[in-house]
C-alpha cells in the first residue's frame, strides 16, 4: 500500500499525520454499511439522519439504520457538535459563605463524523483556526481534534448552494480524514490521514484499490458537478467592492431596512463563532454556560451606558457582511468568511442574505 | 390506532384455542422500514406433547376448523390495523403466523403494553410453554416462561405470582427498548410557543439530554427554514430557577409544598364549598391563549359541566376576541379567511394595525416574498415600523381613525359604482344600508379625520377594485376595544364589496396574537360562545347534542366582568390557568387586595409570580416543550406537538391537572391521554373533525381547518363566494378620549418583538432579556422639545387616570403628537378596559 509520511501539522498532534499521497479505494455500498455497523460499535458517531418529514439533520447516531447519505444539505451546519448552541463550561457549588467548588465537565470522547459536507468541514476547520488563534480554546478545539471526519462530496448541489464560488466545495482536496464519492453502487473512499487508515484497517478486506477506470469515472463526475450549480455568487467582486468601500449607501440601507434581526443567518452559518457567557443557578448550585450569540441583535454591541455603536439593523448588517467578505479575507484568515453552504439563503426571512447581497452588488453600478 | 397487544393478543388467542402447549412469540422492530414484524410459532414437539386426553384432537381442530376461523378473524384485525398476516406450515408441521404491522399505527407505550399482555396470558394459561423474543436493531431480549417458573418455589409457580414475575422480567428486559424510544424522541417536532405563526421546530439536545435550542423545520409551510429572535432563543426559560416544581397550598398564613393528592383534594373541597355556599356564578375561570386546545377545552368543560357556570374567558377578550366576533358575524367563521401562502402570492396587501416584523415575523416574511414579486403593499400605521419602510404606500394615520378611511373607501367605491355587485347575491339588505349612508362619508371627511390624502385613498380603492388577489392583514392595533368590532366589520365589508372576501388567494388574515389565541377561541373558552365559536344565544338542538355535556343555559361573565366581580366581591373563587393577572395590575393595590379577599384562588402556572404567591392552591404546570397537545395558528393551522424534554420536577400538563381536579370533584371524565381529549374535540367542533387521532392522515404539517374526517386534504380556503353578512361599519363621533391642551399627545399602545407581552417567558431567556427588558416611551423630537425631555431621561407619563414611570427614547419615525409604549408595560389601571389610545402629558 502507500507509505505514510509522518508530517505532523503544528499543534494538531501526531495522530493527524497526513499521507503524502491519498489512498484511494472503492467499496460496495452494502459492504460499507457493514463497516459503519462496526464503527458504530467501537466509537460514537455523528452523521446525517433523515427526519420523518424528509429533512436532513446531522445528529448523534444511536441506530445505524438512521444514517442517511442522501444528497441535500442538512438544516444545521456541523458547528453545533463542536461549538454548541449551549455548552456547559463548568459546574459550581457554593460551600459555606465564601468557598466555591468547581467541577470541570468530562472531556469529549473520540468520535467519527460521517457524511459531513465539504462546506461544513471547511467551516469546522475555519472555527478550529479561530479558536486556536492566540488563546487555544480547548472546549472547542479538543472536540475537533478528537473527531475523524469522513466527508461526503456533493454530486447534486441544491438550489441555494454556491460553495464553488467560495472555494469550499463541492469536493475537498484537503482538511478531511477520508472523503466519499458516490459511484452508483459503490463508494470511492479517499483516505488522507493515518488515523482514518487505522480506523478502517479492520475492514481492509472489503475495500478494493481504485482502478484507473474508477479514477476516470470520478474525474468525469467532478467535472459534471460544477455545471449543476444554479446559483452564482460573484464573491471576488463582493470582496473587492466591500473592501474598497465602493458599495453605495443605498444598497446597505435597502438591505438593512429589510433585516428583521432574527439571527437566523448567524445560527445556521458554519463559520459564525460569536458567543455569550452566562450562569444558570438554582439554589447553591449552578452551571456556567456558553451560548450562541448573534451580531445582528442590538444587545450584542450595546454598551452599559445604553449607547449602541451599531443601533440600527442596517449598521449591524453592514458590519456582518464586511466581516465575512472583507475583514476575513484581507486581514484575518486569508479566506472568505462564507463557505457558500447557502443555509442563510434558505433561512433569511427577509430575503436579504449574503448571496443576494453580492448578486445585487453586481447589478448596481458603482461610482 | 391500536395498542400493540391487540395485534398480538388476538393471534395468541387463536393458538390457545387450538390447545397448543408450547408457543414462541418473536417481535422485531424494523425501524428502517417503519414496521414491526411479528412471528408466532407453535412447535411440533409442543403440539405432540399435549396431554393424552386431548391428543389427536388439537391438531385436527387446528387444521380443520380453527384455522379457517383464524384467517377470517385475522383478516379482520389486519384490516383495522394496516397489518398483513399470513399463516403457514413449518418444516416439522408447526403452525407459523407471520405478520407485519406499521409502527405508526401502534399507539401507546409498546414496552408496557407487551409486559401487561404477556403476563396476563401467563396468568390465565400457566401451563403454556411460552418463549418470548424481542429484537430491535441489534439489541435482543428473550425469555422463556418455564425458566422463570423453575426459579420460583413450586407452590408459587402458577397464577398471579408467575404472572408478576414474568411482567417484572419483561419490564427489565425491555428497558433497552424504552431507552431506545427515549433516544428517538429527540427527533420529535414541536411548535414554537411564542407568537401565533406556529413555526415547527426541531429540538437540539446536549449529550447530557438538556434542551440546548430549537432549529427550524425547512419543509414546514410556516417555519420554512427560519425562526425569529424568540424562536432561536426560547428554550432557556424552562430551566429558570423561578419554575414551580411542586404543588403548593396555603396553610397557616403561608404557602407550603404538598403532594398532588393534597393539592387536588384541597382545591376540590374548597371549590365545592364555594359552590355550595354562593352558587356556580360566584366562581370565575380564566383560560389562556398560551395553553393548548386540550387545556382550554377541558377548562371550559370543567367550568360548564362540573361547576355549572359560564364565567369563563381568556385575556384575549380585550385584544382578539372582538376581531374574531366581528369576523364570525361577517363570514360565519371567527378566524382568518386566508392563509400565509396566499400572502406571498397577493398582488395587493393592505396591512392595518400590526408591527408584523416584530410580532408575526412569518407573515412579514411572506410580505417580503410578495414584494419581490412586485406586489403593492399599503401599510396603515402611525409608526414607521420596519414593514412600513418597505411599503409602496405608508399612511401615517391619526391613531384610532381607521373606521374613517375604510368608510371613505367604501363610499367612494359605491359612488363610482366599482362594487362587485355580482358577488353580493342580489338584494343584500346590509349592502343597501351601506349604500344609503354612503353620501355621509366623502373622501374629504376621511382625509380630515385620518390625515391620509384623498388621492391616496382613491388610488388604493381603485387598485383594490381592479386586482385579482388582495389580502388584508390586520392586528389588534386597529383601535380600542369598543371600536375594534366596527373597524373589522368595515374591513370585512370592504373585502366583501370588492370581491376579496373569500376568493381564492384573497381574504383577511389576523396576525399578532399568542400561540393559541385562535385555538382558545375555537375551544369555546368564552362566556357567550360554545366550542366552534357558536353563540350560546343561537345554539340549535343539533349543536347541543353534539357537545354532549351539561351546560348552563345562560351567558357567563367575560374577562372584564370577572375582574370587576373580584373587585366588587361578587366573584368568590377564581381559577386561573396560565395568566398572570398581576402583570397588568402590579401597581393597583386595590385589585391585589381584592384578590386577597377571595375565598379561593387556584392558579396553574409555570413560574412563581405575585399571583401564585397569593393563591390558595398552586398547581405546577409543565412548559410547552415538556408536553403534548395541539395548537391552532393564525391561519387556522391545527398542529400537534410532542414532548421534547422531560418534565421539570413534579409538574404536570395543564389538561391533566384540570382532568384530575374534575375527577376529584366527582366528574365522570375518562381520558387516558391528551389524545383522548383531542378525539373529543374532534367530535364536538365540526371543523376540527380532521383532528381525530384515530385517523391515519395526520401529517407533521397539521391542517388548516375546516377539515372533515372524510376529506384527506385541507382546504386552503373556505368557500368560493361568500354568503356573508354586511354589518354597519360607519363610525360614530365621540370614540375614545380626545387630546387637549392639558394632555396634548396621544400615547398608543403596542407590542415589542423580544419582550413578548408581559415577558413571563421572554424575560427569562437571557438573550431576549438583553435585547429588550422593558418598554421605553417613544417620543417624537418635536414633542420631546415641547415637554423638555431629553433622550434616555427618566420620565413620568401623566394621563387622566394615573401616572406611568419609564424613560424616554426619541424617535423620528413617529408622527408629531403621537407617542408609543408597549401594551403590557403599562400600569394596569386602564389596561383591562381595552383602551389603546391615551392622551398624555410627559414630565421629566
Amino acid at each position: 500500500m502507500f507509505a505514510v509520511n509522518k508530517i505532523p501539522i503544528s499543534g494538531l498532534g501526531e495522530d493527524r499525520t497526513i499521507k503524502e499521497k491519498h489512498m484511494i479505494s472503492t467499496i460496495l455500498k452494502d459492504d460499507f454499511f457493514t463497516v459503519l455497523r462496526g464503527l458504530a460499535k467501537t466509537s460514537r458517531m455523528i452523521a446525517p439522519v433523515m427526519l420523518s418529514n424528509g429533512e436532513l439533520l446531522y445528529d448523534r447516531i444511536q441506530c445505524i439504520e438512521d444514517v442517511s447519505l442522501q444528497p441535500g444539505i442538512p438544516i444545521m451546519s456541523a458547528k453545533e457538535f463542536f461549538f454548541s448552541s449551549c455548552e456547559e463550561l463548568f459546574r459550581f457549588k457554593r460551600i459555606g459563605t465564601d468557598a466555591i467548588d468547581f467541577v470541570q465537565p468530562e472531556e469529549a470522547e473520540a468520535c467519527v463524523f460521517l457524511g459531513i459536507r465539504s462546506c461544513d468541514l471547511n467551516g469546522v476547520r475555519y472555527l478550529e483556526r479561530f479558536y486556536k488563534r492566540k488563546f487555544n480554546d480547548t472546549t472547542v478545539t479538543k472536540k475537533i481534534e478528537k473527531t475523524v471526519f469522513i466527508s461526503l462530496g456533493c454530486l447534486d448541489p441544491g438550489e441555494q448552494c454556491f460553495c464553488a464560488c467560495c472555494d469550499s466545495g463541492p469536493f475537498l482536496s484537503d482538511g478531511f480524514d477520508a472523503q466519499l464519492t458516490d459511484l452508483d453502487n459503490r463508494w470511492m473512499v479517499e483516505i488522507a490521514t493515518a488515523r482514518a487508515e487505522t480506523l478502517l484497517r479492520p475492514y481492509d478486506n472489503l475495500f478494493t484499490p481504485a482502478t484507473d477506470a474508477d479514477l476516470n469515472e470520478r474525474k468525469n463526475i467532478l467535472s459534471c458537478v460544477d455545471s449543476k450549480f444554479t446559483r452564482r455568487s460573484f464573491m471576488a467582486m463582493g470582496v473587492k467592492k466591500v473592501s474598497l468601500g465602493a458599495v453605495e449607501e443605498e444598497v446597505w440601507e435597502a438591505f438593512g431596512d429589510r433585516c428583521i434581526s432574527c439571527g437566523s443567518c448567524v445560527f445556521v452559518c458554519p463559520t459564525c463563532s460569536c458567543f455569550n457567557v452566562l450562569d444558570r443557578e438554582i439554589g447553591e448550585e449552578g452551571v456556567r454556560l456558553r451560548t450562541w450569540d448573534a451580531c445582528s441583535y442590538s444587545g450584542f454591541t450595546r454598551e452599559v451606558s445604553g449607547h449602541n455603536p451599531r443601533p440600527r439593523a442596517a449598521d449591524r448588517l453592514k458590519r456582518r457582511f464586511f466581516h465575512k467578505l472583507s475583514y476575513q479575507t484581507t486581514k484575518d484568515s486569508g479566506r472568505l468568511g462564507c463557505m457558500g453552504c447557502g443555509r442563510c439563503v434558505v433561512s433569511c426571512p427577509s430575503l436579504a442574505d449574503i448571496s443576494t447581497f453580492v448578486t445585487t452588488l453586481r447589478s448596481v453600478r458603482t461610482v | 390506532m391500536f395498542g400493540l397487544s391487540l395485534h398480538i393478543l388476538d393471534l395468541i388467542e387463536h393458538f390457545i384455542q387450538a390447545h397448543v402447549s408450547a408457543l414462541s412469540v418473536a417481535v422485531e422492530c424494523d425501524r428502517a422500514n417503519g414496521i414491526l414484524k411479528i412471528l408466532l410459532k407453535d412447535n411440533s414437539t409442543g403440539v405432540a406433547s399435549v396431554s393424552d386426553a386431548a391428543k389427536g384432537s388439537p391438531l385436527k381442530h387446528m387444521k380443520n376448523s380453527s384455522r379457517e376461523i383464524d384467517l377470517k378473524r385475522l383478516n379482520d384485525t389486519a384490516s383495522k390495523t394496516d397489518g398483513i398476516f399470513k399463516i403457514g406450515k413449518g418444516e416439522v408441521g408447526e403452525a407459523i403466523v407471520t405478520g407485519t404491522v406499521k409502527l405508526d399505527s401502534i399507539k401507546g407505550d409498546i414496552h408496557d403494553d407487551l409486559a401487561v399482555m404477556l403476563s396476563s396470558i401467563v396468568c390465565t394459561n400457566p401451563d403454556l410453554d411460552l418463549t418470548f423474543e424481542f429484537r430491535i436493531c441489534e439489541e435482543n431480549c428473550s425469555m422463556r416462561v418455564s425458566d422463570i417458573k423453575n426459579r420460583l418455589p413450586p407452590e408459587k409457580s402458577g397464577g398471579l405470582t408467575l404472572a408478576r414475575a414474568v411482567q417484572e422480567k419483561i419490564k427489565a428486559e425491555l428497558e433497552v427498548f424504552k431507552e431506545f424510544q427515549e433516544r428517538r424522541s429527540i427527533l420529535n417536532f414541536t411548535v414554537c410557543p411564542f407568537c401565533s405563526c406556529g413555526c415547527q421546530a426541531i429540538p437540539r439536545k446536549s449529550v447530557q439530554g438538556n434542551l440546548t435550542g430549537l432549529v427550524p423545520s425547512r419543509r414546514h409551510p410556516v417555519s420554512a427554514g427560519s425562526l425569529c429572535i424568540r424562536g432561536w432563543n426560547s428554550v432557556d426559560y424552562i430551566y429558570h430557577p423561578d419554575r414551580i416544581d411542586a404543588p403548593m397550598i396555603k396553610k397557616d398564613g403561608g404557602q407550603i409544598r404538598c403532594t398532588w393528592k393534597e393539592a387536588l383534594e384541597t382545591a376540590a373541597e374548597d371549590l365545592k364549598n364555594v359552590l355550595h355556599k354562593w352558587g356556580p356564578d360566584s366562581i370565575g375561570f380564566i383560560g389562556s391563549p398560551r395553553c393548548s386546545n386540550e387545556d382550554n377545552y377541558l377548562l371550559m368543560k370543567m367550568a360548564r359541566q362540573v361547576v355549572g357556570t359560564g364565567n369563563i374567558d381568556t385575556g384575549s377578550r380585550l385584544t382578539y376576541s372582538p376581531i374574531f366576533e366581528a369576523l364570525y358575524d361577517s363570514y360565519g367563521i371567527g378566524a382568518s379567511t386566508t392563509s400565509l401562502e396566499n400572502v406571498s402570492e397577493a398582488e395587493l396587501i393592505l396591512l392595518v394595525g400590526a408591527d408584523v416584523t416584530g410580532c408575526s415575523p412569518k407573515a412579514a416574511s411572506r410580505i417580503f416574498q410578495a414584494l419581490n414579486r412586485k406586489a403593492t403593499l399599503i401599510v396603515v400605521d402611525p409608526r414607521c415600523t420596519k414593514i412600513a419602510k418597505q411599503a409602496t404606500h405608508h399612511w401615517k394615520i391619526r391613531p384610532g381613525s381607521d373606521a374613517y378611511w375604510i368608510s371613505g373607501m367604501i363610499s367612494y367605491l359605491i359612488k363610482e359604482n366599482k362594487v362587485r355587485a355580482d358577488l353580493l347575491g342580489g338584494e343584500n339588505a346590509g349592502f343597501m344600508e351601506l349604500k344609503k349612508e354612503a353620501g355621509l362619508f366623502p373622501m374629504s371627511l376621511a382625509e380630515t379625520k385620518t390625515w391620509i390624502p384623498e388621492d391616496s385613498l382613491r388610488m388604493a380603492a381603485d387598485l383594490l377594485a381592479s386586482v385579482k388577489k388582495a389580502v388584508f392583514i390586520l392586528g389588534d392595533g386597529i383601535g380600542s376595544f369598543d371600536e375594534m368590532k366596527k373597524t373589522v366589520y368595515g374591513l370585512a365589508n370592504l373585502a366583501f364589496i370588492t370581491g376579496h372576501g373569500g376568493r381564492n388567494g384573497s381574504g383577511i388574515l389576523v396576525v399578532g396574537g399568542e400561540n393559541n389565541t385562535q385555538g382558545a377561541w375555537d375551544m369555546g373558552a368564552l362566556p357567550d360562545r360554545l366550542p366552534g365559536g357558536i353563540p350560546i344565544a343561537g345554539c340549535d338542538v343539533e349543536t347541543r347534542a353534539r357537545l354532549n355535556f351539561r351546560m348552563p343555559p345562560t351567558v357567563g361573565q367575560d374577562y372584564r366582568q370577572i375582574l370587576h366581580g373580584v373587585m366588587s366581591g361578587d366573584i368568590r373563587a377564581l381559577y386561573v390557568m396560565g395568566e398572570n393577572l398581576l402583570a397588568f395590575h402590579e401597581e393597583d393595590k386595590a385589585f391585589s387586595d381584592a384578590l386577597g379577599r377571595l375565598e379561593l384562588l387556584v392558579v396553574q402556572e409555570i413560574f412563581s409570580n405575585p399571583l401564585t404567591a397569593m393563591a390558595t392552591v398552586v398547581f405546577p404546570a409543565s412548559a410547552p416543550y415538556e408536553r403534548a397537545g395541539t395548537v391552532t395558528n393564525l391561519e387556522r393551522r391545527v398542529q400537534r406537538f410532542q414532548p421534547i424534554v422531560k418534565s421539570r420536577g413534579d409538574t404536570r400538563p395543564d389538561w391533566e391537572i384540570i382532568y384530575n381536579l374534575s375527577k376529584a370533584m366527582g366528574a365522570g371524565f375518562t381520558y387516558r391521554t391528551v389524545w383522548d381529549v383531542n378525539a373529543e374535540i374532534a367530535s364536538c367542533v365540526p371543523f376540527y373533525e380532521g383532528l381525530n387521532p384515530r385517523l391515519p392522515a395526520n401529517d407533521e404539517n397539521g391542517f388548516l381547518w375546516p377539515k372533515s374526517a372524510k376529506n384527506e386534504n385541507s382546504q386552503p380556503r373556505l368557500r368560493q363566494n361568500w354568503e356573508g353578512t354586511i354589518h354597519g361599519s360607519y363610525p360614530q363621533e365621540g370614540y375614545g378620549e380626545e387630546t387637549d391642551e392639558e394632555f396634548p399627545v396621544v400615547l398608543i399602545l403596542g407590542r415589542l418583538p423580544s419582550f413578548w407581552n408581559t415577558g413571563t417567558r421572554s424575560s427569562r431567556c437571557p438573550l431576549l432579556h438583553r435585547e429588550e427588558n422593558r418598554s421605553h416611551l417613544q417620543l417624537h423630537p418635536y414633542d420631546a422639545n415641547r415637554f423638555q425631555v431629553r433622550e434616555g431621561e427618566k420620565v413620568r407619563i401623566i394621563h387622566r387616570s394615573g401616572i406611568i414611570h419609564t424613560s424616554a427614547v426619541l424617535k423620528e419615525d413617529l408622527p408629531a403628537g403621537v407617542a408609543f409604549l408597549a401594551l403590557h408595560s403599562v400600569d394596569g389601571r386602564f389596561a383591562p378596559t381595552g383602551v389603546r389610545r391615551i392622551p398624555i402629558w410627559v414630565e421629566s
